[in-house]
């Protein structure tokens, strides 16, 4: 077992990453973002689901996936964690949704509010227990 | 436009979007941790949530609004708030709590002022 040690801070420059590292970040982010965007909602809409819960569906599904992901020392990869997930996930969908359900319906807006973070947290917690 | 073309257009847009507002999160989250920053993915989320509420009240035409919209969604990200707070929680951090408890409340009032900036502009 490695040592914990705690993180180094501003001393060493910041690494700059490498061409491959990068494309494989953006590819990933293309892809979680289009999953969301072109995918999740159209298929949400076809079947009558509110676009917020499809949002919620994202993000708990995106939270449980980087808590199986990654370990208690060493992240999951840039391309999967920052890309795919941090792209398939958001958190200003969520707040837009809030926001466009609160005058119309404000006890699914309180209700979105509330599930969003609980389930998220409780999704990535679990997604780390079944990862072991 | 064509249906087929324009659908293609804005998967385009949304792939393009998505991969830059990742590249964004992922240069300010790195700056972030390496200088020790506190806050986290909040440094993200909330201007993220600000830009996509002015959006939203903006009322653009629909592809401009997908694509600018898909941008905040590639900026912002719960899934390492998700994890955040997952760490927060197994160090019974008060701090870090705070942190991720603050960072949210913080990206919804930014989303409402966003587009509330907008409607009094406008």
């Amino acid at each position: 077992m490695r040592p914990s040690r705690a993180q180094p801070l501003s001393d060493a420059p910041l690494s700059r990453p490498s061409a491959g590292g990068t494309l494989a970040v953006a590819a990933g982010g293309a892809a979680g973002s289009l999953a969301r965007v072109a995918v999740v909602a159209p298929a949400a809409a076809a079947l009558g689901v509110p676009a917020a819960a499809a949002t919620l569906v994202v993000n708990v599904v995106g939270c449980v996936v980087i808590g199986m992901v990654s370990g208690p020392r060493r992240g999951a990869p840039a391309w999967l964690a920052t890309g795919v997930l941090g792209g398939f996930t958001t958190f200003s969908g969520w707040v837009l949704d809030v926001g466009r359900l609160l005058p119309h319906a404000p006890a699914a807006a309180l209700l979105l509010l509330l599930a969003t973070p609980s389930l998220c947290i409780g999704g990535c917690l679990l997604g780390q227990r079944v990862r072991g | 436009m064509s249906g087929v073309l324009l659908l293609t257009t804005l998967a385009v847009a949304v792939m393009v979007a998505g991969a830059v507002g990742t590249l964004l999160r992922w240069g300010v989250l790195a700056v972030v941790r390496h200088r020790g920053v506190r806050g986290g993915t909040a440094w993200v989320n909330v201007p993220a949530s600000l830009a996509a509420g002015a959006v939203a009240a903006a009322g653009w035409a629909e592809p401009a609004t997908v694509a600018a919209l898909a941008l905040c969604g590639g900026v912002s990200t719960y899934s390492s708030l998700a994890l955040e707070a997952a760490r927060a929680l197994q160090e019974r951090s008060r701090e870090g709590a705070a942190v991720v408890g603050g960072g949210m409340a913080l990206g919804l009032l930014a989303g409402a002022a966003g587009a509330g900036a907008v409607l009094l502009l406008s």
